[in-house]
Order: structure tokens, then sequence, then C-alpha cells
């Protein structure tokens, strides 16, 4: 029947074409996993030199900006409600991130860094993102911004 | 009024169903009447619909606190023209805009076949109703935007996000949602045919201009939400592969391919199911992004919250996936061809190699935007995919497409010879080549930079040949002058022409596709007095300025641009800082730039420091990038002229007018409805 046949050689022609670009995308540096903080604080050799995206809250009074330049220095420690190693709760993770910073980045925001993780233990931020830390708990429900 | 507007949206229901078993009996028993009162019932739901959001739109205008959606995004501080656009700042209130859209679209459509196509129409109607049924009932029980607090009513409203305040957010997601709406019209008709069992080019040719407007309308909408996201975002760039655009374009891939793929079927009866499998799939997609920026499916920055209307709509997508395959299985027996591809170098076969590479297009951005949520339900892990994901594989699959869109309108149907090829492309692939020469021997070394330019010279090289054919045709057959013969060619074959123009348009983007390769981009940090060097510009920081309009407080970077090792000043650029009162604390970044042909140099105020007088400034070098906009507008050029109306039709439309009759009746009565409701809500 041709449409039995259609439909097993597109489900072939769809599946390989999956697998082909999964393969493709593991081997590119497109693809970045996210980590707590906390998870990251709990087992850090497991991370270094790797691009991965960290999520946590800034630490209160812990940004400082080189005078004269975009260089940031902050600390992020992770999020209670959402940690996966409870333990780590308390610890901090120092930051280091060069560059424009977005108008939400301030003490408590929720951050997200795009980077990798040195021996030393900082973290090089290359991207960062930040969400307010009030307004958006608040206005979860409703901050459609289309 | 809210109660009023509640009311509504079950009237609506409750028309929807009678003309859902109107149209389905009068389908079942071939009765005229039945048929006729469900296209009635069409109209009627438009009517209903329009009263709906007429009645949100005056609790917009009537400052009503306690309905929540408008609670949520209004406050009495908005000019009145923002109150009523807010109508579809949010989820609850663009449902019913969708719908309301969907609804006179039916209208339309149903009005302009209820002459032509009588057979399929009850199916059509039904498939309409079901659609429209399922957005009223999601709504409804799901997402009602009359809902009202319970307490006491708030005195003022929360505002909109002032990045929705702004011209290119009002005519956007209209545009957007009308074209995205507009491929729901073909597709009933095609399950109408299916249902009927009548497979011919009839449906097509119907639906024919419906597709072209829908697919201008999306294409437009999405270029107007790189624009905003350039302009008024400040991301520096127009596109960034976020899930939200990706589900408008996603669509946009599958449809492109189907307006092309129908003129197969015009010509040579080919390609009948895969025209089927092409209109099914545009309209699935456009319902998966529906529900993907909806849903809280996918992460993305302009998506919708999170929400429990994923899980309806995911049941309607499988329900509409499972009974249009079904009906095309069915019916596959009945669509063979009536011609067999002759030759690969026949125009035929360079629509198929078109329509392959843009449902592997399609495939792919399906593929690459639903991965993370895929990924998280099999694994638990969170992950992204990032854009150079997608330039991987978007960029080849574009140029590959640039190409055939210079090849298809050379090639003849059925086959062309040897010496017609050498004919129509010698010319065009030498000066894409020659263009490439001088590019390369220019210091151009990025390699897909050089193609893309190579092959849109090749494309232009293409277009200009035939309108130079066409011309020198008509000049020495009737002795016409060069304009005018141009002119008389398009009118003769708008399609054909108007077709070109669109080409012309995209190889044009394409060109600004290409200006991303030499882009430059540095963030600096600049105390009062301090100079900046990028490309063959020199940026001053001079001073700041602060100013408030009540409104909101706005910071103001004042920067003179000079030309680089010159003393002469090219501008003085003010990117800006504002900072919004309503919704509290809520901070637009207003960029400026300095456009040209060539380049545009664009800055991003990123932060500042008022007592030590020095800023954070994003500044970037885009070249090429209006060539992007100035395509789009060749496209809408394209556009008209292959849609405009021929003279024959224009004056039998006139005659028409008296059947036009109880459309106008009915337009009428919609009208004292509304001035009736109006009065009701103000007085």
């Amino acid at each position: 029947m041709t449409g039995m046949k259609a439909i097993v050689s597109g489900l072939v022609i769809a599946g390989a074409a999956v697998y082909l670009l999964a393969d493709t995308l593991f081997a590119t540096d497109a693809l970045t996993y996210f980590h707590p903080v906390d998870e990251v604080l709990a087992e850090p050799t497991d991370f270094v030199d790797r691009r991965i995206r960290i999520g946590g809250h800034v630490v209160p009074g812990s940004i400082a900006q080189r005078p004269g330049t975009l260089d940031y220095h902050f600390r992020v420690r992770p999020i209670p409600e959402m940690a996966k190693r409870p333990e780590m709760v308390g610890h901090t993770m120092p930051v280091m991130f060069s560059g424009i910073v977005p108008d939400t980045f301030e003490d408590d925001a929720e951050v997200i860094v795009t980077g990798r993780l040195t021996a030393n233990g900082t973290f090089e931020g290359q991207e960062l993102v930040a969400k307010c830390p009030s307004k958006y708990e608040a206005d979860a429900k409703n901050a459609g911004t289309y | 009024m809210a109660i009023f507007g509640e009311l509504l949206l079950y009237v609506a229901l409750i028309s929807i169903a009678g003309t859902a078993v109107a149209s389905v009996v009068g389908a079942i028993h071939r009765s005229e009447r039945w048929v006729e009162s469900a296209r009635y019932g069409t109209y009627a739901v438009f009517g209903i619909l329009t009263c709906a959001s007429m009645a949100l739109m005056q609790l917009f205008v009537a400052e009503d606190y306690a309905v929540k959606y408008v609670h949520h995004y209004s406050d009495r501080s908005m000019p009145l023209f923002y109150k009523i656009t807010a109508f579809w700042g949010g989820q609850d209130g663009s449902l019913l805009f969708w719908v309301w859209v969907l609804s006179s679209w039916a209208a339309m459509a149903v009005h302009q076949n209820r002459q032509r196509n009588r057979a399929i129409l009850p199916y059509t109607i039904s498939a309409l109703m079901v659609v429209c049924g399922f957005f009223v009932v999601t709504m409804i029980f799901a997402a009602n935007p009359f809902e009202t607090y319970l307490g006491t009513a708030p005195t003022d409203g929360r505002g909109l996000n002032p990045l929705l305040q702004n011209p290119y957010m009002v005519i956007h997601p209209p545009t957007l949602y009308l074209g995205y709406i507009g491929w729901t019209i073909p597709y009933c008709f095609a399950i109408g045919a299916l249902a009927h069992g009548r497979l011919d080019y009839e449906w097509i040719g119907a639906m024919r201009r419906w597709c072209l407007v829908a697919w201008i309308l999306l294409t437009v909408g999405l270029i107007l939400g790189g624009l905003w996201a350039y302009e008024e975002l400040g991301w520096g760039g127009y596109w960034a592969w976020d899930p939200v655009e990706n589900a408008a374009f996603m669509p946009w891939l599958t449809g492109t391919a189907f307006i092309h793929s129908i003129q197969v079927q015009e010509r040579r009866q080919m390609y009948k199911s895969w025209n089927l499998l092409l209109i099914i799939l545009t309209f699935l997609l456009t319902m998966l992004g529906t529900m993907m920026t909806r849903s809280g499916v996918v992460q993305s920055v302009h998506a919708f919250a999170q929400s429990n209307i994923g899980s309806w709509f995911g049941w309607f997508i499988g329900g509409a996936l499972v009974i249009s395959f079904g009906l095309l299985l069915w019916r596959l027996p009945q669509l063979r061809p009536g011609n067999q591809l002759e030759s690969v170098l026949s125009r035929e076969f360079a629509f198929l190699a078109n329509n392959w590479i843009l449902l592997a297009a399609a495939f792919f951005v399906t593929f690459a935007t639903l991965f993370p949520s895929l990924f998280k339900f099999v694994s638990g892990q969170t992950v992204n995919v990032g854009p150079s994901f997608y330039n991987i594989w978007m960029v080849p699959i574009g140029l590959v497409l640039l190409f055939l869109t210079g090849v298809g309108p050379l090639l003849s149907w059925r086959k062309s010879t040897g010496r017609s090829i050498l004919q129509q492309f010698a010319m065009p692939s030498a000066l894409g080549l020659v263009t490439g020469g001088i590019l390369f021997a220019l210091n151009f070394r990025d390699a897909w930079a050089l193609t893309s330019l190579s092959l849109s010279a090749f494309v232009f090289a293409t277009i200009g040949q035939e309108f130079w054919r066409g011309a020198q045709h008509r000049m020495r057959k009737s002795e016409e002058s060069a304009a005018l013969a141009v002119v008389t060619l398009m009118q003769r074959a708008k399609r054909r022409y108007g077709g070109y123009v669109v080409h012309f348009g995209l190889a044009m983007m394409f060109v600004g596709f290409a200006g991303n390769a030499f882009k430059a981009e540095q963030d600096v940090q600049l105390s009062a007095g301090e100079t900046h060097d990028i490309r063959g510009y020199t940026l001053r920081f001079d001073k700041l300025r602060f100013a408030d309009d009540g409104q909101k407080n706005m910071v103001t970077a004042e920067i003179t641009v000079l030309r680089r090792g010159g003393d002469d000043v090219l501008a003085k650029m003010t990117p800006a800082k504002w900072f919004y009162r309503k919704p509290e604390d809520q901070v637009t970044t207003e960029v400026d730039k300095l456009s040209s042909l060539q380049e545009d140099l664009y800055l991003v105020l990123g932060g500042f420091d008022g007592q030590e007088q020095s800023v954070a400034l994003q500044v970037k070098v885009n070249p090429l990038v209006n060539y992007v906009w100035l395509g789009t507008a060749f496209m809408m050029l394209g556009f008209g002229i292959a849609v405009w109306p021929d003279r024959r039709q224009a004056t039998a439309r006139v005659s028409v007018g008296q059947r036009l009759r109880p459309a106008a009746a009915l337009a009428s009565l919609i009208l004292g409805v509304l001035s009736s409701l109006w009065a009701f809500g103000v007085g």
C-alpha cells in the first residue's frame, strides 16, 4: 500500500535526520547544560573547563567593578527553593564578567551566567542574564511581553 | 460590561456549535438550505466575536480595573491608543483577538466562495467552526479575558510593559497574527476537499490569493518583529533564533513551499498529495507555534508566562494531526498525478528541490527549537541550544534556497534544452562569478558572505535578464518606449513579474544577511571627554543629561561622532535609558543609530554613573543591515503587483455589487449593535 510505504519511509528519513542533527548538536559548542550553582559547588572538579550555564542569586554587597573598566566581580549563592544539593546552601561561588551588564543585575537578582569554571574555582562568565529579585515572582503569571 | 462580554463568549460558542451542526447536516443530506444557514451562521459568529472584542476594548477605555485582564495590562496614565492595543498585550486577550481575526477571515472566505466550490463548502465551514470553537472553549475554561476580581476592585491598573508601548508593537503582533491565522483558511478548504473527495485544482485555485495574502502578512510580521528587536530592544541584531521567532518562522517555511508547489499542480497536475501535506503541516505548525509561545513549553525572552492552556493545545494539535493525515491517507488512491516528471532540468523539478530545502529547513528549526524541551523530558537535564547551531545548518540551507530562487524561473516547464540553458544562464552565472572575484580581490574573505553576495548578484542578473528580454520583445513588437514596455509587461503577466520582484527583494535581504559577517562590536567604558575608535568613526562622550517627563526618568548620553582621523563631525548621537514609574522599575533602552545604505553605527547605553560622569556603551557597526528592510519593501511591492486585480475582474466585481447587499446589511447590523454597546458602556 502506497500510504503505508510513504509513512514508513517518511519516519525512517525523519529518524535518520534527528539522529544526524542530535549528533552534530552534541559535537558543537552550541549545546550548553544548565546547572544550579549548588550542583557545581558540590562537585567542582566535574565541571572545570566545560562550557555551562549556572543559575543562582547574586550575594548582596558582592558586586564590584574595576574603576574605568567593564570588569565585574561578584558572588553567586544557591537558590534554596530550587537547590538540588541543599547541603551547599550557604556556600558561594566567585564570578568574573566583562562587558555591559543588564539593568536587572543587582543584589539578590536571579542570574544565569554562561561560561567556564576555572581550576581555581572562579567562574569566568561570557554571557549574563538577570531577573529582578522582587518583581518577577509577583508578576510571574502575567509577565507576557509579546 | 464584563458579564456582558463573558455572555457573548457563550453565545459565540452556541452559534459556532449550531453552525457546525448545520454544515454537517447540509453536507450529509446535500441540503442547500442547511448549507445556506451554516453560511449565515459563519457571519453571525464573526458578528458576535466582533462584539466581544469591542466589549473588551471598551473595558480598557473605561478603565474598569475590576477586570483582571484590564488591571494587568493597562493603567490610567496610558494614552488612549495604547489602552486599545493593550487588548492583545497579554495571553487571554490575544486569544480573543486570534479567534476574532479567524472568524473574520472565515466569514470573508465563505462569502467569497458561496457560488464557487459549493460542494466542499459545508465541510470547510465545519472545519472552520471546529477551530473557532476550540479557541472559544479554551478561553471560557482556561483563559477568560473577562474574569473579574471577587473582592473590591483596584483603583488603577498595573500598566502595560513599556516595551509594548511603541508603534512597532502596535502593528507587529496583528500583522503576524493575520498572516498566521490566514493559513487556517486554505487548510480548512483542503480538509473540505479531502472530506468531499473533489481533489483537483479547484480548491487551490480559490485559495491561491488567500495564501499569498497570508504569506506576505506573515513575512512582514516577522520582519517587523526583527525591526522591533533591532530598534527597541537594543539587541544590536534583528534575529536571535529565539523560540518565539522560530514559532512564526516554521510555518513561513512550509507556507513558502506551498505557494510554490501549487503552481506545479496548476500547470502540470502533479504534486497533489504533496500540496495537501504541505498545507496540513503549515496549519499544524501555526498551532504548535501558538502553543509554544503560550504554554511555557519553551523558554524564551518574549514567551507568555507559564499557563495551563498548553495541554488544551496539545490535545487539539494531536486530534487535528490524526484527522488530517487520516483523511489524506484515505484519499491517497485518488491523488494520482496527471503527469510524470520528465526531466531534472525542468521547472517542476526546481520547485520540488525548493520544497525539499524549505521542508528540511522547517524540520531543522522545529527540531532545534523543541530539542531543549524534549531533552528535559527524557533526561531531566536543562540545556540550551545556542544560535551557532542554527547558523551551522541554516546558512548553507539559505544559500541553496537563494541559488534556486535564481535557477527555478529560468528553467522551462517539462524539459529545458541544452541550448536554452546556455542562453539563460550564461550572463547571470558570469556576473555572479565576476562579483565574487571582485569582492575577493577587495579582500573580502568570509566564504559564506562571498557566496551569499555572488549568488545575490546571480539572482539580480536572472531577474534583470527576464525584464530586459520581455521588454525588448514588446518594444520590437509594438514599438513601445522602454518604460512603457516594462509596465505593460508587468500588467500582462502580474503573477510572473510580481514573483520576480519578490525574488529581487529576497536576494536583497541576503545581501543584508551577508553583512553580518563583517560587523564590529565593542563594549566600552568612557568618562566625559574620552574618545573611542571603531572602524571609520571616532566617538567622543560629552556628557550625561537627566530629564523627567512625569511618566519616566530619562538618562541620555550625549555623544559626538567624528570621522576617524579627522575633525569633521558626522553626527551627534543620544542613546538613552528610560526608567518608567509604571510598571514599577521598568527600564527601556533607547538605541540611537547613524544609518546609511552602507552600514549602521549603533549605540546602546549600557550603564552610567552620574557622579563620575561615565558611561558604559555598547558600540556596533552593522554593515549592509538596511538591505534587509529594503528587501522586505520590494517583497511587498512584488506581492502588490502579483495580486493586483485584472481590469476584467475589476469591472465584473461592480456587477457583483448587488449580491453584496446581504453583507452590507449584516455590516450595518453589527455597527448598530456596536454603537448601542458603546452607548451602554459609556452611559
